[in-house]
């Protein structure tokens, strides 16, 4: 008799505890929610016979044939000083021709802004590809830890290049967040070579030029919508610095400056990792 | 002698029970007197804000209990209100204020990077 | 001619000398180097983890984190950085204080934090080399002394001056006795510790996974109260923690029907006698070796100590009502095994006083209870009891003595250490195989944390907690190959040349092994303590938050909340460290050479005996040495 009663206790004892310790399992990382594991979205860049001369125009017709990607845009906050106002999403489209690669990126924004004067900036758009095969997460912060190739197109840039008209205004500011030299410098040295900036990072704060500027681009603004077209040789000689595209997967990132808003160097909006599927 | 056990037993009872009722009461009532709203702050790996919609009156200050149960750095900052922690400390518990001034759906985030995740790291604030 | 010749030479002697100073002294200010570091930190480990550099150079480190925030706190020149991924932090310094100093994490990054570290060495590292010529010099000093000593002493005396079987009764002093005889005493203060273990388990229960650092259950388990009982209590007080302890509380309530006043004398339940091949030490040195392959997960989650702390108390109350008494004290309790061994070498004791008054008392009622007390629950015979070991500091001897005959004692250190063989020849009584290996584990469980935990070897860390299960594996073998073969096997093989040297042919080998193990007492306790001091001093600021913030709710109960994470005298920590491990090695010293007076019959034969024991005794020493500082 009396063994049944400890017995009992014991397995009442055991039960309790282990219901404890269940219940404290599940509320070990505060209220049990579903965890979500999010996919990277993947951008397809297929093959297509076809050709762009930006000289013509960034031929919608072409781009219309194709399917978007919608890429969501957050607040850049990693960084001070952060973006005033948001803009909440990009389309992405993609092709190649074996020869060149064609991104195609469009957004909204209200005003189209393509002059530099003090407290006035450059819509502006970019895409990151890392250099790294095995890229390591964190360096979505601007290539940190393994060096990333930024193709910056910029609207202002965009305008000298293909019209290249005389600079309105001469005067510079000097007060400026660190980052954003060379933002706020509208008087520039000479004509750009290209609408598009090729850079190398390897994280905040050493955006450089590279000595080679590969890439062309061009943009458009109507109706609160910008259409910026950039294209590049698919592959290129220097692969310690260009990106690769002979990887059938690879990562990418977006970024959009809304100049309006006073978007400059940090103060973006900036997508997440992209997988980029080149088909 | 009987006064002895009783007094030893009420100790018993005291220590243990007592004392967790007396904790998860005296929380309950802090929390409901001092804060609009409990936050907390998880990787998305772990699960992400806690919960990630608030909504919030129009007009009316707004306390916000941060709590990091992670053992990561994690911030917050909810830009459209220029409310921001830069960062949270693991195990650390922070309070944010501000009065909403305009009606919407507004993003916050995480300001640190803290998992592979990082850039999912976001919720809403609903003003009505 | 002489005269002028030896004059000539001193004068030459000393120029030579004041030449080749002041070159060296050229040679260190000139050649003060800059040295710049590229420290990438990434959990739960720097790259690179070991750095080295000269006194005076100029010292530039630049912090990467690869995975999530890490920070950079450099012990002995309090130098402090941190970096965010994708951001860096920043040192400059002159490494003006030379040694090896640990850099640590200082921002919470993971499970691991508080074991995050790396080695900086300023050469040359005087500290090590003064340490080690300090063991050699000690070492020389005592075989001087034991080869000077021409008889056995009629009384042992500790370092010659203190004799070992000096008792001071302490409940001399009527309100002791007083406090003693109550039955609210020990009761009153294991209320206080039920108190504090609810609010430690409900931290644990409602910490879950959370930084273990902000988290009352984990900071006051592995930081005070193991601090507490490795530095402070056990080698001073003994079992003086078994005193208040909370945990059989349960179990004695349900065996006995009352809390307080005095119930039944045998215990309800089943109330079965522990199998009497396992009453001793080995289910414990067993036991305990198998809770410390889980140290990697235990010590930082609060989820981890709620399940531990929960599961003793489970297994408290089950033994209890399965077994007789504090069966569960005696044979289970993890923590009992070393408490028991090292309690030989505290100051304090439970005796009796006259032994002619007990021998004329018939009812023995500290054996078989009175309506005053209960008979020994530790099943000792508080009578005749002349060691710690597996005295609980119950207290219930006396109240049931009606003589007031037992007594509360006073002693020097490591009395107990050598008591002879009782009549009776009790287990309980004598040096032992199983006490040997207790005190032999706890020397190479010692040995795997340090290197684990106050180490900065990131493949360890990852072994520990499992990151692979080869690794796991790997380290639960190694664990045993140090603890039960290379300890014990190389003190076997000292042990057989102290014989050999002796020219005994009659003493059994195993009495000179079980004897000399029992130098690693006074060693072991000594080393915890420097362990301790390693987890205390950079990391005891938390517990100024847990006070005023137990669960991380945001409380502030006695205004310390914001007290920031600072490391504090982590200069001085290195020396004490070894100052501790040296105390520890003079004692070993001491008693060792006793040990083996014991062990031989002649004087010649205990100082050739000796000679073995002693060369083992440094060579373990320069190697904690070099573990702690070089």
């Amino acid at each position: 008799m009396k063994k049944l009663v400890v017995v009992l206790i014991t397995v009442v004892l055991l039960a309790s505890f282990g219901g404890l310790v269940w219940y404290a399992l599940r509320h070990s990382r505060g209220m049990p929610v579903e965890i979500e594991t999010p996919q990277w979205l993947t951008l397809e860049a297929p093959f297509l016979e076809k050709e762009i001369d930006l000289k013509e125009g960034i031929s919608q017709g072409l781009w219309d044939s194709l399917g978007a990607k919608e890429i969501k845009l957050l607040y850049q906050v990693m960084v001070m000083p952060w973006p005033k106002a948001l803009t909440p999403l990009v389309k992405a489209k993609a092709f190649h021709n074996k020869k060149e690669i064609y991104f195609y990126l469009e957004w909204n924004d209200d005003t189209e802004d393509r002059i530099l004067e003090v407290n006035k900036f450059s819509d502006a758009c970019a895409a990151m590809f890392p250099l790294d095969e095995k890229t390591q997460i964190p360096s979505l912060m601007m290539g940190f830890l393994g060096k990333a190739n930024i193709w910056h197109w910029k609207a202002s840039q965009d305008r000298e290049f293909w019209r290249k008209e005389e600079r309105k205004s001469s005067a510079y500011a000097d007060y400026h967040y660190p980052f954003e030299e060379q933002e706020t410098f509208p008087v520039s040295k000479e004509t750009p070579k290209s609408a598009v900036n090729d850079l190398i990072a390897i994280r905040v704060g050493t955006v450089t030029p590279k000595e080679t500027q590969n890439i062309e681009g061009r943009g458009f603004w109507q109706d609160g919508v910008w259409r910026v077209v950039i294209k590049r040789m698919l592959n290129t000689a220097d692969t310690d610095v260009d990106a690769k595209f002979n990887i059938p997967k690879r990562l990418c990132a977006f970024a959009v400056w809304n100049g309006a808003k006073g978007d400059r160097g940090g103060r973006k909006s900036i997508s997440d990792w992209v997988e980029l599927e080149v088909k | 002698m009987k006064k002895n056990e009783l007094a030893a037993a009420a100790l018993v009872f005291l220590a243990t029970i007592g004392t967790v009722l007396g904790i998860f009461g005296f929380e309950n009532f802090r929390k409901s007197r001092l804060y609009t709203v409990e936050l907390i702050a998880r990787a998305p790996d772990n699960g992400n804000w806690y919960p990630r919609k608030i909504t919030v009156p129009f007009g009316k200050k707004v306390k916000i209990l941060i709590r990091n149960i992670e053992t990561v750095t994690h911030g917050f900052a909810l830009p459209d209100f220029n409310v921001a922690v830069k960062e949270i400390k693991a195990g650390e518990v922070v309070v944010v204020e501000f009065t909403p001034d305009k009606k919407g759906a507004f993003p916050f985030m995480c300001t640190v990077w803290c998992s592979d995740q990082h850039m999912n790291m976001t919720g809403e604030i609903v003003v009505e | 001619m002489r005269n002028q010749n030896s004059s000539l030479l001193r004068a030459l002697r000393t120029l030579t000398m004041t030449a080749l100073f002041t070159v060296c002294l050229l040679v260190t200010i000139c050649f003060a180097a800059e040295r710049f570091f590229e420290i990438k930190a990434k959990r739960f480990v720097y790259t690179p983890n070991i750095i080295k550099v000269n006194k005076g150079d100029i010292v530039n480190i630049r912090l990467i984190s690869e995975d999530v925030t890490h920070g950079f706190f450099l012990d002995g020149y309090s130098l402090n950085t941190s970096s965010h991924p994708g951001q860096e932090g920043s040192l400059k310094f002159t490494a003006d204080k030379t040694g090896r100093f640990s850099f640590r994490c200082s921002v919470t990054c993971g499970a691991l934090h508080p074991y995050m570290m790396g080695h900086l060495f300023v050469l040359p590292n005087s500290l090590f080399m003064a340490g080690a010529f300090t063991i050699l010099l000690l070492g020389i000093a005592s075989l001087i002394f034991a080869l000077r000593k021409k008889q056995k002493d009629e009384r042992l005396k500790l370092f010659g001056i203190i004799p070992l079987d000096l008792r001071f009764p302490l409940t001399k002093f009527k309100p002791l006795r007083t406090l003693l005889k109550s039955r609210w005493f020990p009761f009153i203060l294991i209320m206080l510790n039920l108190f504090i273990f609810t609010v430690i388990l409900l931290a644990g229960f409602i910490g879950g996974l959370s930084s273990g650092s902000y988290n009352f259950g984990v900071m006051l388990v592995w930081i005070l109260w193991w601090v507490l009982l490795m530095m402070f209590m056990v080698p001073i007080i003994g079992r003086f923690w078994c005193m208040m302890c909370p945990f059989p509380l349960i179990g004695d309530w349900i065996q006995r029907g009352k809390l307080i006043n005095v119930g039944k004398q045998k215990s309800w339940g089943l109330s079965k006698r522990w199998p009497n091949k396992w009453r001793n030490l080995w289910p414990l040195v067993v036991l305990f070796w198998i809770s410390t392959w889980f140290s990697g997960f235990f010590t930082v989650k609060p989820f981890a100590t709620f399940v531990l702390l929960g599961a003793i108390i489970l297994l408290a109350i089950i033994v209890a009502i399965f077994f007789d008494k504090r069966t569960f004290c005696l044979f289970v309790c993890p923590v009992s095994g070393f408490q028991g061994l090292y309690a030989n070498f505290s100051m304090i004791g439970v005796r009796s006083r006259d032994p002619e008054t007990c021998r004329k008392h018939t009812l023995k009622t500290c054996v078989v209870g009175s309506e005053k007390g209960y008979g020994c629950p530790w099943m000792e015979i508080p009578f005749e009891m002349n060691r710690n070991t597996y005295c609980g500091l119950c207290f219930e001897c006396f109240k049931t003595c009606p003589y007031d005959n037992m007594d509360l004692v006073l002693r020097p250190f490591g009395q107990d250490l050598f008591v002879e063989k009782r009549r009776t020849d009790e287990i309980y009584h004598r040096r032992g195989t199983d006490e040997a290996f207790k005190a032999i584990t706890m020397v190479g469980i010692f040995l795997s944390f340090f290197l684990a935990f106050q180490g900065p070897y990131g493949h360890l860390k990852d072994m520990v907690t499992a990151k692979t299960l080869k690794g796991y594996l790997g380290y639960l073998g190694e664990s045993f190959l140090v603890d039960f073969l290379l300890i014990p096997g190389s003190l076997l093989i000292f042990a057989y040349l102290s014989k050999k040297l002796s020219k005994n042919k009659e003493v059994k080998l195993k009495d000179v092994f079980v004897n000399f193990s029992y130098c690693l007492v006074p060693v072991g306790l000594a080393i915890w303590a420097a362990f301790s001091l390693g987890i205390i001093l950079p990391n005891g600021s938390y517990l100024l938050h847990i006070i005023s913030d137990p669960f991380a709710w945001g409380w502030n109960l006695f205004g310390t909340a914001n007290f920031p994470w600072t490391p504090v005298f982590t200069y001085a920590m290195y020396y004490l460290q070894v100052v501790v491990a040296l105390i520890g090695f003079i004692f070993a010293l001491d008693f060792g050479f006793k040990f083996s007076l014991k062990t031989y019959n002649t004087i010649e034969e205990a100082k050739r005996g000796w000679v073995p024991m002693l060369i083992y005794l440094i060579v373990i020493h320069i190697l904690f040495l070099k573990l702690f500082v070089g």
